[in-house]
């Protein structure tokens, strides 16, 4: 019995010393990682082009001039003394192509447009300018990816000797964008 | 008895052997490992600019955080077409609740392709619990996520089209 004790405890020496010994831990991750897909959907820019120029047509100012209105959908009216004369007063027509469904804002001109006569000494303004489809709240929405967008405006005209007989032309800016 | 005494002298006597053999000053150290829960990551949202059109002058759509996409520089437009919004990529973490990790992203750009020319991503930032441009997050219960925001340079007159990468939008953690 005694013989076990003895060499119980040697042992038992033995196996304790590596445990009284310094201490070390050792605290190992691994990095882990994961992807994701990037894209991005790339479509045609928004296109538009004149297929028919606003025209007033021909008229009469009368003694006090008045106003000549073209609606989008093609009706005129006038206003005051001016009388149209046998004419074909056109809207303004566009041709809008670009992504179908695509919502995009029709922005008119800020302010009138000046029409000028051939010497360059006489002037009419156009404004109220109106669309179909409307504006609305800015987004249009570009159905089967063309569209027509009809333009009305108004014409303000001068007495005779405010605006005397001839050929008046000016120019206006009218933009399409994606919105 | 005598037994045991000579076994025990053979013992001690073996010890010392050792030692001297040894002659090096021998240190006995021991060797411990603490096992934790694993950090994981996992995707749980892709990476989407939306849907743009290009124009004559390159420019640059940037992604943000909260999957809007806006206009940056230059001749990009964002398109409201109906198709797939913007998205931020996600990610899930999950691991030991209450641990750091740190968040490493690409740091080069990354070429989406499409049926013609590619086009460059980057500036990539992460985004955890609604704190944005971090490095570094904490677990939560049940995972924390991470939100990814980048800039998409769109070239001039690129062509309209589907560009992808599949997955070279690497995003690695790891405990601190």
């Amino acid at each position: 019995m005694k013989t076990w004790i003895q060499i119980s405890i040697v042992i038992c020496t033995f196996l304790l010393l590596p445990v009284q010994q310094g201490k070390a831990q050792v605290h190992t991750t691994i990095e882990v990682s994961a992807s994701a897909m990037l894209s991005v959907n790339i479509v045609v820019p928004i296109a538009a082009r004149e297929t028919s120029s606003l025209n007033f047509g021909r008229f009469y100012p009368g003694t006090s001039g008045g106003s000549i209105t073209v609606k989008p959908n093609g009706n005129v009216s006038t206003t005051a003394g001016v009388v149209i004369a046998p004419s074909a007063p056109t809207a303004g027509s566009f041709a809008v192509s670009g992504q179908g469904d695509a919502t995009y804002a029709i922005n008119l001109p800020k302010g009138p447009a000046i029409l000028t006569n051939l010497d360059g000494t006489k002037t009419m303004e156009v404004d109220d300018w109106v669309t179909i489809p409307e504006n609305g709240d800015a987004k249009v929405r570009l159905e089967g990816g063309i569209q027509t967008v009809l333009l009305g405006a108004t014409l303000r005209v001068g007495s005779l000797d405010e605006n005397p007989k001839g050929l008046y032309t000016g120019s206006y800016e009218i933009t399409f964008a994606y919105n | 008895m005598n037994t045991s005494i000579k076994l025990c002298a053979l013992l001690f006597f073996l010890a010392g052997f050792g030692v001297q053999v040894n002659a090096q000053s021998t240190a006995y150290a021991s060797t411990s490992v603490v096992l934790i829960t694993p950090i994981a990551i996992t995707k749980t949202s892709e990476m989407h600019f939306g849907t743009v059109a290009a124009s004559g002058t390159q420019g640059t759509i940037i992604l943000s955080y909260n999957s809007t996409a806006a206009v940056g520089t230059g001749g990009a437009t964002i398109v409201n077409a109906g198709g797939a919004e913007p998205s931020a990529a996600k990610f899930l973490i999950t691991g030991r609740v209450g641990d750091t990790f740190s968040i490493a992203l690409p740091t080069d750009d990354v070429i989406l392709t499409g049926t013609t020319d590619g086009m460059k991503a980057g500036t990539f930032r992460a985004s955890v619990d609604g704190t944005n441009d971090v490095t570094t997050g904490i677990i939560s219960e049940g995972g924390t996520t991470i939100s990814v925001k980048g800039i998409l340079t769109v070239p001039a007159n690129a062509i309209a089209g589907t560009y992808a990468n599949a997955n070279q939008l690497i995003v690695k953690v790891n405990y601190n």
